[in-house]
């Protein structure tokens, strides 16, 4: 408790400051008073009693310097006095003050505001209870994961003791018709089982969640969101055991979630049902071979990930004897942290713009303190002043750096503004792109980290100039100082040092950002195999409740191509099973035989879609060799498909498959003749590598939901309205999924390397920016300095462009170190970068030269004005100044 | 003359300090008045160096200080010893003593 007090007594001394001095001048003054009133009692004049008494005391300012010493608090009192003198002195110097804060703002805020998007992206747990205890969990054929069915799953779960619960839910999009409100809608549905909100430790606020029973009796019983509570419930909380019908059935609500909960993350999920409720002829689920859900576990308090996997291995392995028929090859098990799987392959690229901010940090500081050194220079005679009055080397240093803490704090509450700002914007621009873009915000962490910064920019920039400022010899630099002589560029050398360095920083910042582009340019030449222009999809999920018949919802199928293909503005109308570059798909194991025949375990697969007549010409597909399926492949007739190059090459190692039968699976009955061949597609994306691909006619397979592809002779937003009135025609409860023109299909897949490429590049941009200023603000400072030389030199019949050579010479001298340096630097770190890149090596020629070429030229546009300056000093007026 | 200008040693200063004030409250002047006659006249302390001890004393909570009136009617500041001072005065004697009696001891030996 004592240094509690003493703190108070500290604290009190600072703000009681004058009354402590009125205070110790009454002391001394009545001891000298008391002397003198002794020394008279003992028979002095009074005037001569006063001078002894004097005399004996000694030198009262000393003692007085000696008693504030000795008070304490000395160290905060000096620190406040730092401090008034520090705002003085900026006030004094507003151009100097101006920049500063403005280059530490841009640093330290846009450091900020990443670290708040790689924090919520990355570093925040996810939002459920001990989420560092989920994990996701898979089968795998050797290190392939693949999904659940169901049989498969409630194995698992039974038999698991390393995880508390293993939850699942149907990785397949669940739209379920509602007809309450004004216009048949879909409500987003998810699958789940009986452990799901239980692993995720999710407890209703009304209601219940799942319980086992729901799921063993295929109990018609829904758990709502928080969203759909509100908007189709107005947040009545007598909702549950309401009833809500949905797909033609009438379901029991028993619950309701709390708002914000979702799974996965970003998912947007209006209600959960149990997997029981999917009927055996939609999806078969009680068929082990039927593999389409995702599982989490929540690992037991004894397990970790390793042995999790070890145990599900073996879980794999045992069922894989027991059902040879399903699960050969399924041998293994994996498991990953959920906040791993979470985040997929935005880590690396977010790693790789922390560490542009990064540099730009560095950068920031750099050009402060060699914004510090130049005043440090300019005030090397205040500094000498105070040197020579006394003050000690330590002292003046603790001044000078108060005065860069000063700085860097007032820079750092300017940059937190900035990072509000920017976090907002990243928030708004990433929405879609990151995963859990939603949360991403300035919190305590984040302020955290500022603060943090801020300090760490202080000393970065502060330290050095501070030293160097200290450094003098009282004598020399006043007697110096009233010549500008170039004496008196001291730390010129760390200053060249400083400005090379900001050089190399940009020259990896522009690298990286360079590399980008050229990536983003790449992935835009790619050809995807179908055409954009003119084309316009429209998604909708036909009710097999409302319409349980095939015949009955195939009509409808056919109404609505019909009927599109006959608008006046369609050119071509087809459908298919399945949008590109939406991640969506299905396969199918493919056997040839005689030509491929591989072991379970080597099994390939091949993706399946169901299309229409008109598909090929409506995406613009080429067709190689053979003939589409038409009418005369029906559903009674022998089943053919169209396959593509890819499939050629992988199963046909490159013969012509048309003609040619293949079985899927090892299914010998079900043999399929292949009629035609059809050009790749860049089906899974732009930057994927093509797959092998058959197309089928969906009156062989039909599916209910399907994308209708219209290519319009006009504009395709065009045909928006009437799009949905043929729908509504043929079916007026026919909710639309979706209707999207096929070009924003490719914006879509480019719009993330496009934000990391925009961001990278707007900090290359800062970088350049940086770089140059601090290339001119040292070549002006030089040619400052010498205004006197220059002037000598003219006078003594140097040209002017002479000296304007000489200058931009010595201007460019660092630059050139500096490009250098960078260069290898980046040669060296691009390889960081690499997983980011398309169709460019990290090593790219032209990428570097340009890089080079850009700073060259920019640093020396910094360098010309300086020159240019040089060259028009007036020799009589240089000379004269002095 | 020469002895009463001995410098004091360094720490004894607080010592002395703490003793005179053993005997009640004092100000500065009182403070190195006293020390001078309880070493009869041969300790002077110097000004100099009594105001940062008091400060120093009273800001580690040895001694308290309050203003108030003398004898002479002229107001001062005047020191008391704090229940901390008497117990750091009982402890720097019982050191003073074991170190001059063995100083003393080293002095006398053959």
């Amino acid at each position: 408790m004592r240094w509690i007090e003493r703190l108070g007594r500290r604290l009190r001394i600072l703000f009681r400051k004058s009354r402590l001095e009125r205070d110790l001048d009454d002391e001394l003054r009545a001891h000298v008073e008391m002397e003198t009133e002794e020394l008279q009692r003992r028979g002095m004049d009074s005037a001569r009693a006063r001078r002894e008494a004097l005399r004996r005391f000694g030198g009262v300012e000393r003692t007085k310097e000696r008693v504030r010493d000795e008070r304490g608090g000395r160290m905060l009192d000096d620190f406040v006095q730092d401090l008034r003198y520090g705002v003085r002195s900026l006030r004094k110097s507003p151009g100097f003050t101006a920049s500063a804060l403005l280059v530490l703002a841009l640093g330290i805020g846009s450091a900020v505001a990443l670290f708040g998007v790689v924090d919520a992206v990355l570093l925040e747990p996810l939002p459920y209870p001990a989420a560092n205890r989920l994990v996701r969990v898979w089968p795998a054929r050797g290190a392939e994961r693949t999904a659940f069915s169901y049989p498969e799953l409630k194995d698992w779960r039974d038999r698991s003791s390393s995880l508390v619960g293993l939850g699942l839910y149907s990785t397949l999009p669940a739209d379920y018709v509602y007809l309450g409100a004004d216009a048949p809608t879909e409500l987003a549905t998810e699958w789940v089982g009986q452990d799901f909100f239980r692993v995720l430790g999710m407890a209703p606020v009304a209601g219940r969640t799942l319980l086992p029973e729901d799921e063993a009796n295929h109990r018609l019983v829904a758990v709502i969101s928080w969203g759909l509570w509100q908007r189709l419930f107005g947040g009545d909380p007598s909702v549950v055991g309401r009833t809500l019908e949905i797909d033609y059935r009438n379901f029991e609500v028993v619950g309701v979630m709390p708002r914000g909960f979702t799974f996965p993350v970003d998912a947007e999920v209006d209600l959960w049902l149990p997997i029981t409720v999917v009927p055996q002829d939609d999806i078969p689920t009680e068929n082990r071979g039927v593999r389409f859900l995702g599982a989490i576990g929540r690992l037991a308090p004894d397990a970790s990930v390793e042995t999790a996997r070890q145990e599900l291995g073996g879980i794999a392995r045992s069922l894989e004897g027991t059902y040879p028929d399903t699960n050969a090859g399924v041998s293994d098990a994996l498991v990953q942290p959920l906040s791993e799987n979470t985040v997929g392959d935005v880590r690396s690229a977010l790693f790789v713009a922390l560490g542009a901010v990064g540099f730009i940090l560095l950068l920031a500081c750099a050009n402060v303190a060699n914004l510090l050194l130049a005043r440090g220079s300019s005030r090397a005679r205040e500094v000498a002043l105070r040197m020579s009055l006394g003050a000690p080397a330590g002292r003046v240093v603790r001044q000078l750096l108060t005065e860069s803490v000063l700085l860097a704090g007032m820079g750092g509450v300017l940059g937190l503004g900035l990072a509000w700002a920017a976090t907002a914007a990243l928030a708004r621009g990433s929405a879609g792109l990151l995963p859990r873009a939603g949360e991403i915000g300035l919190d305590g962490t984040v302020v955290g980290a500022a603060l943090l910064v801020t300090l760490l920019a202080a000393a970065l920039a502060g330290v050095l100039p501070a030293l160097r400022a200290a450094d003098v010899a009282p004598a020399d630099d006043l007697r110096e100082g009233s010549r500008a002589s170039s004496t008196g560029l001291k730390g010129l050398r760390l200053r060249r040092a400083l400005v090379a360095a900001e050089v190399a920083l940009a020259v990896l910042l522009l690298t990286g950002a360079g590399l980008l582009v050229r990536s983003l340019g790449a992935l835009t030449r790619v050809d995807p195999g179908f055409e954009t222009e003119g084309r316009i999809a429209m998604t909708l999920t036909l009710s097999d409740q409302k319409h349980p018949e095939r015949t009955e919802w195939m009509g409808l199928y056919h109404q609505i191509l019909d009927r599109l293909a006959a608008h006046p503005d369609v050119v071509d109308a087809g459908a298919i099973r399945y949008l590109p570059f939406r991640g969506e798909g299905e396969s199918i194991p493919v056997q040839v035989p005689g030509l491929y025949e591989p072991a379970p375990e080597a099994q390939r697969y091949g993706h399946l879609f169901q299309i229409s007549d008109d598909l090929f010409q409506a995406l613009g597909m080429r067709l190689l060799r053979g003939r589409v399926p038409g009418p005369t492949d029906g559903p009674q007739d022998p089943p053919v498909v169209v396959v593509n190059e890819a499939f050629q090459r992988e199963f046909f190692h490159g013969q012509d498959p048309v003609g040619r039968r293949f079985e899927p699976g090892h299914d010998a009955r079900n043999e399929i003749e292949i009629v035609g061949v059809v050009a790749d597609v860049h089906f899974a994306g732009l930057a994927e590598p093509t797959e092998p691909a058959l197309y089928v006619r969906n009156d062989q397979n039909p599916r209910i939901q399907m994308s209708y592809v219209v290519r319009s002779s006009g504009d395709p937003l065009a045909l928006v309205g009437d799009m949905r009135r043929i729908v509504r025609e043929v079916d007026p409860d026919q909710p639309i999924t979706e209707i999207v023109p096929l070009a924003e299909l490719t914006s879509e897949t480019l719009a993330r390397p496009r934000f990391f490429t925009a961001l990278l590049g707007g900090f290359a941009a800062l970088a350049l920016i940086l770089a140059a200023l601090g290339v001119y603000g040292v070549l002006a400072y030089v040619v400052r300095g010498r205004a006197r030389e220059m002037g000598l030199r003219i006078a003594l019949g140097a040209s002017g462009g002479l000296v304007a050579r000489r200058v931009l010479l010595q201007g460019m001298a660092p630059v050139f170190i500096g490009l250098g340096a960078g260069l290898v630097g980046a040669a060296a770190l691009s390889r960081f970068v690499e997983s980011l890149l398309f169709g460019v090596t990290p090593l790219d020629v032209p990428t570097y030269l340009a890089v080079a070429a850009v700073l060259a030229s920019v640093a020396a546009v910094a360098c010309l004005v300086p020159a240019w300056s040089a060259s028009r000093v007036d020799p009589i007026e240089s000379l004269r100044a002095e | 003359m020469p002895r009463s200008k001995a410098d004091l040693l360094q720490g004894t200063l607080d010592l002395l300090i703490l003793k005179a004030l053993t005997l009640g409250a004092l100000h500065g002047w009182g403070i190195s008045k006293r020390i001078r006659q309880m070493s009869g006249e041969i300790l002077e302390v110097n000004q100099g160096s009594l105001y940062p001890a008091l400060h120093r004393l009273e800001d580690r909570g040895l001694i308290a200080a309050e203003w108030g009136v003398s004898n002479e009617g002229r107001r001062a500041k005047f020191y008391t010893l704090t229940p901390a001072g008497r117990a750091q005065f009982v402890e720097e004697r019982d050191n003073w003593s074991l170190f001059s009696a063995a100083v003393q001891q080293v002095l006398q030996t053959g």
